[in-house]
């Protein structure tokens, strides 16, 4: 068997691409002849197809940007531009679209709440997160602590930020404040849900990291304090 | 230049593919998020925009910074430990 031959071909016809869409590519034909007598490339099909076909039901979440900033060091480690910098090329309504308008799925579930985990110096569980109830609440009373000093800082470096910039800054705040209260109100119907309790920590995370970094592009761009001033505020 | 996107995948163990499918018909919106979070960053991230969100490989590229076909690999790479999560 050369199903080794096949992996690209494989993926594309997980996500649908077929021989008759590609008349001249040769090699989808090939595989799909090859796929008719491959039990093994046929289990592999069925098995990526209900991973991509659940996958396509899951909810979408708003992306937390420092999260975004990891991602992107992480994919290029050579790359050490500030994460707007690099995202935008300058402009910050550049970035918008393609990464929070598009409101990547998953990303604040996924990503936020290991990084939150590790904050706390545990490791990660296997096959979940088994929260204990009302484990959640001092880390919701650190956020929102963290949320008013950081709210303080941007409303007094908002008048450094251009209009278009303040105007994205707000709309995004806006949609991280409806995910809080809608996780506030399913952990209030539903007190041990974990999904809830990750749900509302994720969100609180997700909007200071966007005040982090709103205040952060205020500092960039001139109109705020040092950074290490700022480091020692965020820190108290 | 990108390798160590390559490298953030790449956990060593290459396991033979099952002759059967290992994965339920209907995996289960719970049992793939937990499964997402054992994800690698780069690779969830892949995956998270082309399987969830519906963004082109193309698109991917661009918004990561990255090659088209790193963007291609790493979606595969998610899939196939997502199969090996799932199949537990």
């Amino acid at each position: 068997m050369n199903c080794e031959l096949y992996e690209e071909l494989l993926d594309d016809y997980v996500d649908g691409v077929r021989a008759t869409d590609r008349p001249r590519d040769a090699r989808c034909a090939a595989f799909e002849q090859h796929l008719g007598g491959c039990s093994r490339c046929q289990a592999l099909v069925a098995d990526l197809s209900s991973v991509r076909l659940t996958a396509s039901t899951l909810d979408e979440h708003v992306p937390p940007p420092r999260l975004w900033a990891r991602i992107a060091s992480s994919i290029d480690d050579q790359q050490r531009q500030p994460w707007w910098q690099r995202q935008l090329g300058g402009t910050f309504s550049a970035w918008v679209p393609a990464a929070v308008a598009a409101s990547i799925a998953l990303l604040l579930l996924a990503g936020g709440w290991n990084v939150w985990e590790q904050s706390r110096g545990e490791t990660p569980q296997q096959g979940g997160v088994a929260q204990p109830e009302g484990e959640s609440v001092p880390a919701e009373q650190h956020y929102e602590q963290a949320i008013a000093g950081l709210q303080q800082l941007a409303d007094a470096q908002n008048a450094a930020l251009d209009p278009e910039t303040r105007a994205v800054l707000t709309k995004n705040l806006a949609v991280i404040d409806r995910a809080i209260d809608e996780s506030r109100a399913a952990l209030a119907q539903e007190p041990a849900s974990t999904l809830a309790q990750e749900s509302l920590l994720d969100a609180l995370e997700t909007k200071v990291a966007l005040l982090q970094d709103t205040v952060a592009l205020a500092t960039d761009t001139g109109g705020g304090p040092d950074p290490a001033d700022l480091a020692r505020e965020l820190n108290q | 230049m990108n390798r160590a996107t390559d490298s953030l995948d790449e956990d060593g163990v290459e396991e033979p593919i099952a002759p059967a499918p290992v994965v339920p018909a209907a995996v289960s919106r719970l049992d793939l998020e937990r499964a997402i979070k054992m994800l690698p960053d780069g690779a969830r991230a892949a995956f998270l925009l082309h399987d969830v969100e519906g963004f082109e490989h193309r698109e991917i590229a661009q918004i990561l910074g990255v090659s088209e076909g790193t963007s291609k690999s790493q979606v595969h790479k998610a899939r196939m430990k997502l199969r090996r999560i799932l199949s537990r």
